[in-house]
């Protein structure tokens, strides 16, 4: 189990270097980075001017070198736009947004478990059949869309929920939904499709042989194991989340890191732009490492080996 | 004294878009404590579904027992309830499956899972449940129980993991034992060891075994009395070395020229030829008429009664109503 | 032998009786309405009533021809500028079909060469192609597509190859997969007897072999990058104003849902149908071609 920590580890990390080295040479593979700095009507002296100051004079690798050595330590220079510093900004409004995403991760558990365990013992009622609607409905449609119609239905023609901005419970309620949709419809069709592979395994029969009741079956034996497949997908999941709450966030006018981001693609703020993907891939990496730990740990044949 | 299990005229259907699958049609056979009854045949004969009958547990919604009387000490399992089965599998009959790898659950611990049949069926506090399991594995013959206890099914090997499966099968101490192919799945060294095994367990507690089985070696070696099934039926029933002495039914003497003998110089093996009928598409008459070397006209217009050969044998032949 | 395996192996001489047989079992409404979006796309110069760039100030902000004040010559209505939303639409399958085919193509196409390699090459290769892959899969598609978009900015060839180039990894650990198992059988030792080269093996044995599993996750991803699509234009990242797009007529039209829902409502629909069938023929292709890809 430890050395299987200990690779994972340093695959991330590997993972992240070469991230970091792609994120860093795009801006060059592009043209001159400088035009995504400097507003269009700067002159040939201020290129040179900021060439010199940036340090984009010198060798790529050193270039490298001070970039990343700026990221580790939180200094991701200063947004384009507004002028103030990048990590700031950031780092203001990052809670809005994981707390949005942990709303979402809530909505999902707390239907997609038991619709996808209801559909799999269920197959072939009804139950199956709408949860198969609502699976195929909910990877269908875009959230931005969703959402919007959300709120003009919700908020604004039946007035039962805020419009727009974060704060209470009430606050969380559409955008949390509109955020997790996509994902609760994949974790359901998964887990019923999980489940209904472990029901026809052989030691289910089995258990059933020794006399348990068909609830003990579902929820000690076959659960379990059906978790598994999801459990393993947790990282791409959350990666999906993590994205897509650019969008929510501005459908909602939620103050997170999304709007940032929305705001610098008006603005061409490329800066800003690249200091977040970098932050929301480092942050998806790491939590894809922690499913994997997580994953050690729940299936005994990766936590004992042989 | 009646025997322990009686199952009587046992009809079991799938059905499917396809049509219907008679898997199990009239199968009658009776087995008293303490005995071993071999239930032999090809693949796909229906020998797994009638133990799965016996049990209750055929895999729905596609399969259906029909009709028929499973009397297990004088009661009809198939009118029981779905609790009253409960009580009955793990304590009173159990089962143990072919394919030990895929028979234990990988996320839980063989301890636990030994001792699932005990907790399910009664009240034992914690150190008592463990002393029986560790007592049952050290009966099968596991190597230090109190610390494989806590090993996970991937931890050990297939001839390890099938007495584990046995253990689970024993522990509650039932009447009835039925074996799906138990050593179909081991290395032949091993398979010699398990089957000694089970006979030890049986003569011990005085357990009735069905066992099923396609390969009549084992037979002759485990069971006290033998039933041939061919596509869903029951061909004949004898004790052993009756049936290995005298088969009556084409079908029996065609599997056992097939079982090449040590004694004998054989040019090669002795195939039946043929395939089995489709179960959705039964002819009228006997259904092995395709592949017997004895047919005569009357065998294809309808099917053959059961023939009373002697006192423990039976046969559903045209042939011996002649005689 | 599938549709496709069937056209690999026998090209233009291959049976069409036995390839309409086949298409008998399709999914109906799903391979209709793919049809029909397919037919928008190519003739939307001739099916769509207007330019989908023509201006009418007069007509601004018409709902669609059943409502109120609605008018039976813009059939769902007009946008801000008086554009016919109908039309958009209908030329708003152009740039959904095109980046999803280019990003594909690129993707899949690029996934199973490497793919193929890593899976019949020696431990070393295989062990680099997918450290590398596992990397790009860890890649979140839609923010390494943002960043793309706007380092070279919005076009519809951009946001293709944004998309392409991360998705490729997700391909390749499948077809390395299919590959290691179909690189065991009897007749790829054969043509290595027979002296074969690799690359006939990978070509002519082995890809065959894997076009199925290949299709089947092609089929599956339309729907997604159709949506990623969406996602950029909405967010401005994506195919540029005033090129129809059905993303950006939703982020268009975001401000004026309560008084002009057209605006937003029916692009958004499309999407929503597009990507239904898509996801629909996808999962039906899978579950004929190959059921083991059901986690997927």
């Amino acid at each position: 189990m430890l050395a299987y920590i200990v690779k994972r580890f340093f695959q991330t990390l590997l993972a992240l270097f070469i991230l970091s080295i792609i994120i860093f040479l795009l801006a060059h593979l592009t043209g001159d980075p400088l035009h995504l700095i400097l507003p269009p009507y700067a002159l040939p002296e201020d290129y040179e001017r900021v060439r010199i100051q940036l340090g984009l004079d010198k060798p790529l690798y050193v270039q490298y070198a001070k970039f990343i050595g700026n990221a580790i330590q939180g200094d991701f220079g200063v947004s384009f736009r507004t002028k103030e510093p990048i990590m700031d900004l950031m780092m203001e409004r990052l809670p809005n947004s994981l707390s949005l995403a942990g709303a979402a991760m809530v909505v999902i558990i707390l239907f997609a478990v038991p619709l996808g365990i209801l559909a799999a013992v269920k197959k072939g009622t009804w139950i199956d059949t709408l949860s198969k609607v609502i699976a195929v409905l909910g990877q269908s449609v875009p959230a931005f869309w969703v959402g919007i119609l959300f709120i003009e239905f919700f908020s604004v023609r039946l007035r039962l929920l805020p419009t727009s901005g974060m704060g209470g419970p009430e606050h969380y309620i559409l955008p949390a939904v509109t955020l997790g949709l996509w994902t609760l419809a994949g974790v359901m069709r998964l887990l019923r499709s999980s489940m209904l592979e472990v029901l026809d395994s052989d030691f289910v029969r089995l258990a059933y042989s020794k006399g348990a009741s068909a609830s003990r079956v579902i929820w000690k034996h076959t659960l379990r194991n059906a978790l598994i497949p999801v459990v393993t997908f947790g990282g791409v999941y959350f990666a999906v989340i993590i994205t897509m709450s650019i969008v929510v966030e501005v459908v909602f006018t939620w103050p997170g890191v999304g709007r940032l981001v929305y705001d610098a693609i008006l603005f061409r703020d490329y800066p800003m732009i690249q200091a977040v993907v970098l932050m929301f891939s480092v942050i998806v990496m790491m939590v894809n490492l922690g499913v994997d730990i997580l994953y050690g740990f729940i299936d005994p044949r990766i936590r004992y080996g042989k | 004294m009646t025997p322990l299990l009686e199952v009587k005229n046992l009809q079991t259907y799938f059905f499917t878009r396809r049509g219907v699958t008679k898997a199990v049609d009239g199968v009658s056979f009776s087995l008293d404590k303490g005995e071993t009854l071999g239930l032999v045949g090809e693949s796909g004969c229906g020998k797994t579904i009638t133990g799965m009958s016996i049990m209750r547990l055929v895999p729905q919604p596609a399969g259906r027992i029909m009709g028929g009387q499973v009397l297990f000490k004088g009661d009809d399992l198939l009118k029981k309830s779905g609790k009253e089965m409960q009580h009955i599998r793990g304590d009173h009959i159990s089962v143990i499956f072919q394919d030990p790898m895929t028979s234990l659950n990988p996320v839980f611990t063989i301890g636990d899972q030994v001792g699932e049949p005990i907790h399910i069926h009664h009240k034992l506090d914690r150190r008592a449940l463990l002393e029986r399991v560790k007592e049952m594995l050290s009966v099968v013959r596991i190597p230090n129980p109190e610390t494989r206890i806590l090993g996970y099914p991937h931890q050990f090997s297939g001839g390890m993991r099938q007495r584990i499966v046995g253990a689970i099968a024993l522990i509650g101490e039932p009447d009835l034992v039925i074996a799906d192919e138990p050593t179909t799945s081991l290395d032949v060294t091993i398979q010699a060891q398990y089957l000694r095994l089970l006979k030890e367990l049986q003569a011990r507690h005085g357990l009735a075994i069905l066992f099923i089985t396609h390969d009549f070696g084992i037979v002759a070696k485990v069971c006290d009395r033998v039933a041939v099934m061919y596509a869903g039926r029951l061909v004949e029933v004898a004790e052993v070395r009756e049936l290995f002495n005298h088969p009556a039914h084409p079908y029996t003497m065609a599997l056992l020229r097939s079982v090449p003998k040590l004694e004998e110089q054989v040019e090669r093996l002795q195939q039946i030829d043929g395939q089995p009928p489709i179960l959705r598409a039964l002819p009228p008459g006997c259904y092995f008429v395709p592949r017997c070397s004895y047919a005569m006209d009357q065998c294809q217009a309808e099917y053959p009664p059961d023939v009373e050969i002697s006192k423990e044998h039976r046969a559903a032949c045209w042939r011996l109503v002649k005689s | 032998m599938s549709v496709f395996q069937r056209i690999i192996r026998f090209g233009s001489r291959a049976s069409l009786k036995k390839i309409v047989s086949q298409l008998r079992e399709l999914p109906l409404v799903p391979v209709s309405v793919i049809t029909v979006i397919v037919v928008l796309a190519i003739f939307a110069d001739v099916i769509a009533p207007y330019s989908p760039y023509q201006i009418s100030l007069p007509n601004r902000l018409l709902p669609p021809f059943w409502h109120e004040g609605g008018n039976s010559a813009y059939l769902l209505g007009t946008d801000l500028v008086g554009r016919d939303i109908l039309s958009r639409i209908i030329h708003g399958t152009r740039a959904s079909l095109t980046v999803a085919l280019l990003a594909l193509v690129m993707g899949g196409g690029i996934g199973a060469v490497i793919g193929l390699i890593s899976g019949y090459s020696g431990a070393k290769t295989d062990a680099f192609l997918m450290r590398a892959a596992d990397i790009f899969i860890s890649f979140p598609v839609i923010l390494f597509a943002l960043l793309l978009a706007v380092a070279m900015g919005p076009s519809l060839t951009n946001v293709s190859i944004a998309i392409g180039v991360v998705l490729w990894a997700r391909y390749a650990r499948i077809i390395r997969g299919e590959t290691l198992s179909v690189k065991v059988r009897d007749f790829v030792a054969f043509g290595r007897i027979a002296g074969c080269s690799r690359f006939t093996i990978i070509v002519r044995h082995l890809f065959p072999n894997i076009v199925n599993t290949l299709m089947v996750l092609i089929s599956l991803q339309v729907g997604w990058v159709i949506i990623v699509e969406a996602v950029l234009s909405f967010l401005g990242a994506g195919v540029p104003a005033p090129i129809p797009a059905w993303g950006s007529m939703v982020a268009d039209g975001r401000d004026y849902v309560t008084d002009a829902y057209w605006l937003t409502f029916y692009p958004g629909l499309a999407i929503a149908a597009c990507v239904l069938s898509f996801n629909l023929f996808g999962d039906w292709l899978r579950d004929t071609l190959d059921p083991k890809l059901r986690q997927v």
